[in-house]
């Protein structure tokens, strides 16, 4: 009893101290085992921002992507594997350490091809492990680096350069430098707060001399500006102790952005590609002494455009006169930069950064807007790698198809179609393309499967598309007699609507309505945007060289919501900040912008989801990045708008774009920020980040398919990501929380009836994961079960064990998957397998009971199956395969009890022989033996082997594989099987009458070897067979 | 028995209260081989017999696994009442069978190399000093929602295509427990090189006084592979070195006399 007590007390202190009694689980443990999937597609891939490739293993090459993270190859870019996860996924910089490039890896985030849509980093990284491990080396606040050059004499000596802040003043810029791998930083060349270093070169001959360029540029929501007086290029010759502009030859005047480049194989070679503001002088330079004095050498158009997106050069390592310059198609010269020529056709356009092979340089790869490519052939033909799912979506929406199938439009590469699953996995030939250009939002018809609508930039294509003709008609709005101009963002606002099939939304600064398929607009509202002049120059756009695509446009509405609820209730939000929502369908308009506390002015209003539950509800995310503001905004209003409530936590990391509001549980809600995906299960009072096979990417859209309850995510990089099922975080209470164990109520699981066709992909392609046929059992735990058996049985009806699960043990939900299949029946044993024997045949159709033993704690749940709706079979052809395919398998385990009986009885025979019996009992036992020996032989193959050496099919082979047959289709088996049926098991039966005259003779031959004093001959009994493993 | 169990809370406790001063991975990976049993008893172990399921695919299939000091294993399954050995190791060279021809197929030199620097018999922290491991504390993280240390141990490098390649791979120890519930490594060859694939420990059960997980399931990118549920454990049993050595093949017909 004093025991007792004081184990008692210490107890109490154990729970004391250690007990999270009723609270619900954050992070990790709410979640569980749920884990995202991810579906691409990788066909068109997303855009590269740098490659490198390790200084002396050709076969390993790292690919740094604008918003998919990191890819290491070690087979010489046949296939990837995703090796930066956990860390934001924009990439400005990847370099290796020259002393140790299998292990010493660095990376910098945040892309330095600073166009609109562009992501940010948050500093500096470095991996000890060949890119396993990653941990932060500081620069936090650098929001995007450009270069590192690592000293190859002392690897602890590292230099970046940080381009720094794009949408505003930063002071952390410029050349650093790290004396101590990176523990600590000095900042030796700071130009000023909106001038940052663009590149940054180190002689390799010659460590301590340096040369960097400074780029003077600026972006807003509605402008860019590239160059200034600020712009140069300098050089360092002791380590970065003093600086001086190296400008002999440059063209006067203001330089924009400047690419630096120095020959491996001859360091006083340089190359720079120069933006200038005098026509003349754009274009490459070249200098053969360091940079003392340049020589202009070409102004070809690949060699000056737009110099913000493509100022790279890289020179072969072993030639010093062969070039290669990115740009829109990319180009190569092997003059010295006199002339180039293209890169050649079928390669994506915009293309980024090049790498050659260390040892042959005929072997080239690139990265562009659309992926990796190699060449062989010194840059003539390329191919594309296809297994690099760095696809960037903007938007993501679904349909009711059945998988259904996910809609969105991509960064420069279109827009498409995809199922949610596919036989095989999810391939590149099951996408559709639907649109041109860059494509953003992509919406289905509401009731006609074969129409979708889709865009381009700004609205210059707005289509209606026949997915069955492949036909694709305009249906853009027009300004007409007295509008004004037009103004569409880049990423132009469309929607359906929930009430009108045929109904279509799309903003301008207006919003306008076509209620016949886009055929017919009228404007429903006024001008809804600030409407600001100053904010509408987007055709002075660019700085020095003007950039006129459209990405700047602005005061344009950018958002639309529609009330689910009521059609009358539109919300819309303007990239210049407004709020605005009509309660009678577009007759008046209220500007609620001013209700929302704590909101900064002109904060681009990024998504508005009207509640599902109460019309007068509404969340709005607010995106302050292109006002230098990273912070998360996310209000909830109960009253149309009139008031408004922050629901953002310090849990939430990077700005917002878009909320998800769950269509069962109000208090659940799915927000994607730049950062990844949160959850709450609580309205917003707690926020958890989802981490299970979810990277660290920029979400920038949200949805949930009503009729499946996946949360279908647009990753701006990491292409389409779904969490299957959410219905277990819908049933999450405090109550729950509080049980030892909580079965989740389950909807009944479907007997899919999956055809196994498909999976035509090659390898080292992308194929994307299916979500799962099999049931789900999924509970909740409230502590990770560690100590004493936990165990998972499958009961029938009667009561019987039909499957042994592996059960799940982490805090917090787990999810364990049954296939409803029975065991594998017992095959006889013989001389090979019969492969037929490894199939499972289906359970049928009713309820199971899910019994989790967890020490003495027993949990019972009731798992409900029901045929396959989608099912081509009759409820009688079900129940006749059933039948017949149980049939067949007890037949299977009939025949391998009969050769049971037949070995056990052999060895016996063995046995008594072996004993020197009697010459009476040798002449019994003789002609025993042989019969058993010759009807094993007549009834398994007792020779040969598992290939093209197998014998002939004995009835073991022929049982076996007409089971298979019938057991791997769900439907009625052909008469030609059931009358081979039937055959097969008159043959089995003949072989049991068989063995029954066997078994007679049996009892007098034991009687004689009883008598003589020897081990009788025996057998085990059926049940005590099948029970056992061998 | 009883008392054991009696002392795992109280253990358990310790190594709570514990938590709140700060841990050397020393520390760390004393109070666990003290929270299994001891180093005495756990030195005091020649072999384990192990019988298990094996769950994969929705497959069940019976395992019998075989471990004996120092480093000698063997894995072996039964498919359609016949055994087949999955995987064997004798200290030197592995072996598995060939699953067309039923017969043992020895593995290529490398693997084998790979695998005789990876064997730790029976634990990979029991004298980690003296085989020539390090052990390192990275950092507190939770796993499966539970507070965890996370320690790497460093085993000596191994040649992988004839480079030379650090082996090393993480191990978490619940902080309350103080055994380890997950173990994440990364493959050495093969098409998933340098990709990691954590194994999680569960069912913790007592076998003549040392803790063993008698539950271990695989995982690759937040997927379940691969589970293993121990049936029955026995230590100390008898196991000749042949059962681990590769069966050579009775000599041609004709060779003979």
């Amino acid at each position: 009893m004093h025991k007792a007590l004081l184990f008692l007390g210490f107890y109490l202190v154990f729970c004391s101290l250690f007990g999270q009694d009723s609270e619900i689980p954050r992070g990790d443990a709410l979640f569980g085992s749920m884990r995202a999937r991810h579906i691409g597609p990788a066909l068109m891939s997303g855009r590269i921002t740098d490659l490198e490739g390790h200084p002396s293993d050709p076969k390993i090459l790292y690919v740094g992507t604008a918003g998919g993270g990191v890819w290491k190859s070690t087979d010489g870019g046949v296939t990837f594997a995703s090796v930066f996860d956990d860390h934001p996924q924009s990439i400005g910089a990847v370099a290796l350490d020259p002393q140790n490039p299998d292990n010493v890896a660095w990376v910098g985030t945040g892309e330095c091809w600073v166009r609109n849509s562009v992501s940010v980093g948050d500093g500096l990284y470095r991996s000890d492990d060949g890119g396993k491990n990653w941990r932060r080396m500081g620069l936090e606040k650098s929001e995007r680096i450009s270069s590192i050059q690592i000293n190859p004499d002392n690897p602890s000596q590292v230099y970046v350069g940080v381009l720094g802040a794009l949408w505003g003043d930063s002071e952390e810029r410029g050349v650093y430098k790290t004396e101590d791998g990176g523990a600590t930083w000095e900042k030796i060349l700071y130009v000023g707060p909106s001038t940052g270093c663009s590149d940054l070169a180190m002689d390799p001959q010659d460590p301590g001399t340096l040369y960097a360029a400074f780029w003077e540029f600026r972006r807003t929501a509605y402008s860019f500006n590239s160059g200034g007086g600020n712009s140069a290029l300098y050089k360092s010759t002791d380590g970065g102790k003093t600086w001086n502009k190296i400008h002999n030859g440059f063209p006067a005047g203001k330089l924009g952005r400047i690419a630096i480049a120095i020959s491996p194989s001859s360091s006083n070679i340089l190359y720079s590609v120069i933006e200038s503001e005098q026509n003349e002088g754009k274009g490459l330079y070249r200098s053969e002494d360091g940079g003392a004095t340049w020589e202009h050498r070409n102004k070809d158009f690949e060699l000056a455009v737009r110099p913000f997106y493509f100022s790279r050069i890289v020179v072969d390592p072993r030639n010093p006169d062969v070039v290669c310059k990115a740009g829109l198609s990319g180009s190569i010269s092997k003059d010295g930069g006199r002339t180039f020529r293209g890169i050649g056709s079928g390669v994506h356009s915009d293309v980024h950064d090049f790498w050659f092979d260390v040892k042959d340089s005929d072997r080239i790869y690139l990265g562009s807007d659309g992926g990796v490519y190699r060449s062989w052939d010194g840059g003539t033909v390329w191919e594309m790698v296809k297994g690099l799912p760095v696809s960037q979506y903007y938007h993501v929406t679904t349909d009711m198809q059945k998988p259904f199938r996910v809609y969105g439009g991509l960064q420069d590469n279109g827009s498409w179609v995809g199922p949610s699953a596919s036989p095989g996995g999810i391939e590149a030939r099951d996408w559709l393309n639907v649109g041109y250009g860059d494509g953003f939002r992509v919406y289905s018809h509401p009731q006609d499967p074969n129409i979708c609508y889709s865009e381009m930039q700004g609205a210059e294509g707005l289509w209606r598309v026949d997915m069955a003709k492949e036909q694709i008609k305009t249906i853009k709005p027009y300004a007409r007699e007295g509008d004004p101009k037009l103004r569409f963002n880049w990423n132009t606002p469309i929607s359906t609507s929930a009430h009108l099939p045929d109904r279509l939304f799309v903003g301008s600064q207006f919003l306008h309505r076509s209620d016949d398929r886009g055929e017919t607009w009228i404007k429903i509202s006024p001008d809804l945007t600030t409407n600001d002049p100053a904010k509408q120059l987007q055709e002075e756009s660019g700085g020095i060289s003007v950039d006129n695509s459209g990405a700047e446009n602005h005061c344009t509405i950018f958002t639309i919501g529609e009330s689910p609820l009521d059609e009358q209730v539109i919300w819309v939000g303007t990239d210049d900040g407004n709020v605005q929502v009509t309660m009678d369908g577009g007759g008046n308009w209220s500007n609620v912008t001013a209700n929302i506390p704590g909101l900064p002015p002109n904060t681009w209003a990024y998504h508005i989801e009207p509640g599902h539950f109460d019309k007068q509800t509404a969340y709005a995310v607010f995106d302050g990045h292109t006002r230098n503001d990273g912070r998360t905004y996310v209000y909830k209003t109960t009253d149309g708008g009139k008031t408004w409530a922050s629901i953002v936590t310090d849990d939430i990391q990077g700005f917002a774009r878009s909320i998800q509001e769950d269509f069962v549980n109000p208090n659940l809600l799915y927000l994607g920020t730049e950062f990844g995906l949160y959850i709450t299960v609580d309205g917003g009072r707690n926020w958890s980040k989802f981490t299970n096979n979810m990277p660290a990417v920029a979400v920038h859209h949200v949805t949930l398919h009503p009729r499946d309850n996946a949360l279908v995510l647009a990753t701006h990089g990491r292409g389409i990501i779904i969490i299957d099922d959410v219905t277990p975080l819908r049933q999450l209470t405090p109550e729950v929380a509080s049980k030892e164990v909580h079965f989740f109520e389950r909807p009944p699981a479907i007997i899919k009836e999956t055809p196994s066709l498909g999976g035509t992909s090659a390898f080292g392609e992308f194929v994307g994961d299916n979500p799962t046929s099999a049931a789900r059992i999924v509970y909740y735990l409230k502590k990770r079960h560690t100590f004493g058996k936990m165990e998972m049985q499958v009961l029938d009806a009667s009561g019987k064990e039909v499957a042994n699960l592996a059960p799940g043990k982490s805090r917090g939900i787990n999810e364990v998957l049954w296939n409803y299949r029975y065991r594998m029946p017992k095959i006889a044993a013989a001389k090979t397998f019969t492969f037929g024997g490894f199939t499972t045949p289906t359970v049928p159709p009713g309820a199971y009971t899910v019994r989790l033993t967890k020490g003495k704690e027993v949990y019972e749940t009731t798992l409900e199956l029901v045929s396959d709706p989608e099912s081509i079979h009759s409820e009688a052809g079900r129940e006749a395969q059933h039948e017949a395919a149980m049939k067949l398998y007890h037949m299977n385990e009939s025949l391998a009890y009969l050769i049971d009986q037949v070995d056990r009885m052999s060895e016996g025979v063995e046995t008594a022989r072996g004993k020197a019996p009697s010459k009476k009992v040798l002449k019994l036992l003789e002609p025993f033996a042989t019969e058993l020996k010759t009807m094993k032989e007549e009834l398994v193959v007792t020779t040969g082997d598992n290939y093209v050496g197998a014998a002939e099919p004995m009835l073991r082979e022929k049982i076996a594989s007409l089971y298979s047959e019938v057991a791997g289709y769900a439907g009625r088996p052909s008469n030609a099987q059931m009358e081979n049926l039937e055959l097969l098991s008159s043959r089995l039966e003949a072989a049991q009458q068989k063995m029954g005259g066997v078994l007679e003779r049996l009892a007098g031959l034991n009687a004689v070897l009883a008598k003589e004093g020897l081990p009788e001959v025996v057998y085990r009994s059926k049940e005590e067979f099948l029970e056992a493993d061998l | 028995m009883k008392k054991a169990l009696l002392f795992l809370p109280v253990l358990l406790l310790m190594a709570g209260l514990q938590t709140l001063k700060a841990q050397t991975a020393q520390e760390i990976v004393e109070n666990y081989l003290e929270t299994i049993g001891g180093k005495e008893q756990l030195n005091a172990v020649s072999s384990i017999k192990m019988q298990a399921t094996g769950k994969a695919q929705g497959m069940e299939l019976p395992i019998t696994m075989f471990q004996k000091a120092p480093g000698m294993m063997r894995m072996d399954m039964v498919f359609q009442g016949k055994e087949v050995t999955q995987m064997a190791f004798n200290g030197e060279e592995g072996w598995s069978t060939n699953f067309m021809t039923m017969e043992a197929e020895k593995w290529d030199a490398e693997q084998s190399e790979i695998m005789k620097s990876d064997m730790d018999f029976l634990n990979a922290f029991l004298q980690y000093e003296e085989k020539g491991y390090s052990v390192a504390l990275e950092g507190e993280e939770e796993v499966e929602g539970t507070p965890c240390f996370k320690v790497k141990l460093t085993k000596k490098p191994v040649k992988v295509e004839g480079k030379e390649e650090e082996n090393f791979s993480f191990y978490y120890f619940d902080k309350e427990a103080f055994v380890p519930i997950m173990q994440e490594e990364y493959a050495k060859t093969g098409q998933m090189k340098g990709q990691s694939s954590q194994t999680y420990f569960s069912d913790y059960q007592e076998v003549e006084g040392i803790y063993f997980p008698f539950s271990i399931s695989q995982k690759f990118q937040g997927q379940t592979v691969f589970d293993l549920a121990v049936e029955k454990m026995e230590l100390n049993a008898e196991m000749d070195d042949a059962l681990f050595a590769y069966p050579e093949p009775a000599p041609a017909s004709g060779d003979k006399e």
